[in-house]
């Protein structure tokens, strides 16, 4: 039988897949609209200075990159974390040779 | 085949080892030899071209400008050197062949992996790149030295068609 504890767990389980996908739709869009490339996939990442976004990116003329994007102590999901990624990954087309 | 003919073909055969060996030399890091950058780059752009569907987990190091600032570059290289070299062997090892393990830059690697990202397989990648994690760990005996043992381990699980599976990070 399930116990109170699992069910939190897997309500907060799907609550972060939920806010993942949410947050991959909005950033794939974003990229598209500003012609960033093509986002792949997006993957949270967690190390001792905070969490990052793991993403891949397939763009036109730079190729397929793995890019790490670290947020500090940004909620991973919110507007401002993808504002922040959205720059991160336009200085990075910008500054790729 | 003439004289002639046979060191045209000699000087055209070394041209072709020779240019191999460079383009081989660029798709390696300069400090430990794994494909480098470039060499994932290429084969994250296969995998998609071919739509392999693929995985891919990055490692760092943690605090790695720490110990670059406390105990210096040759020593942090020889860290470098270390976890390279151990991942390298074991990325094939508890992957049956299908990982590969890459230096992107600094304290950055990566292992790319074949197989398809399912929700059992992404377990079980998960799962394996933790042992992977600690046996790396626990192998360096600098890394002890330095009391830092930890290398973070995100996957990526990645599916070139449509449907996203199921996330799961493993994290230390």
């Amino acid at each position: 039988m399930a116990t109170t504890n699992d069910l939190l767990g897997l309500g907060m389980g799907l609550e972060g897949m939920s806010r993942r996908r949410e947050f991959r739709e909005l950033l794939a869009k974003e990229m598209r609209e500003r012609r960033l490339g093509t986002l792949v996939n997006c993957e949270l990442g967690r190390n001792e200075d905070g969490v990052f976004w793991l993403l891949t990116i397939n763009h036109p003329t730079l190729g397929a990159h793995p890019v790490v994007v670290r947020l500090g102590h940004l909620d991973p999901y919110s507007q401002d974390a993808l504002q922040f990624v959205l720059d991160r990954v336009t200085r990075w087309v910008f500054q790729t040779p | 085949m003439n004289t002639r003919e046979a060191i045209d073909k000699n000087i055209d055969d070394l041209r072709t080892l020779i240019e191999q060996a460079v383009r081989d030399e660029q798709l390696r890091h300069w400090l430990t030899g794994l494909p480098n950058a470039s060499a994932l780059q290429e084969h994250i752009q296969r995998a998609i071209r071919d739509d392999e569907p693929f995985w891919l987990a990055f490692i760092e190091i943690d605090k790695f400008k720490s110990i670059n600032d406390q105990f210096g570059h040759e020593r942090a290289n020889v860290l470098l050197l270390e976890v390279a070299q151990s991942l390298e062997q074991t990325a094939p090892r508890f992957f049956a062949n299908q990982a590969i393990a890459f230096h992107a830059h600094g304290d950055e690697f990566y292992v790319l992996g074949r197989t398809h990202p399912t929700k059992f397989a992404r377990d079980e990648i998960a799962q394996k790149l933790d042992t992977m994690r600690d046996w790396l760990a626990a192998r360096s005996g600098l890394t002890r030295a330095i009391a830092i043992s930890s290398a973070h381990v995100g996957i990526l699980g990645l599916s070139c068609s449509t449907r996203s599976p199921p996330t799961r990070t493993a994290s230390r």
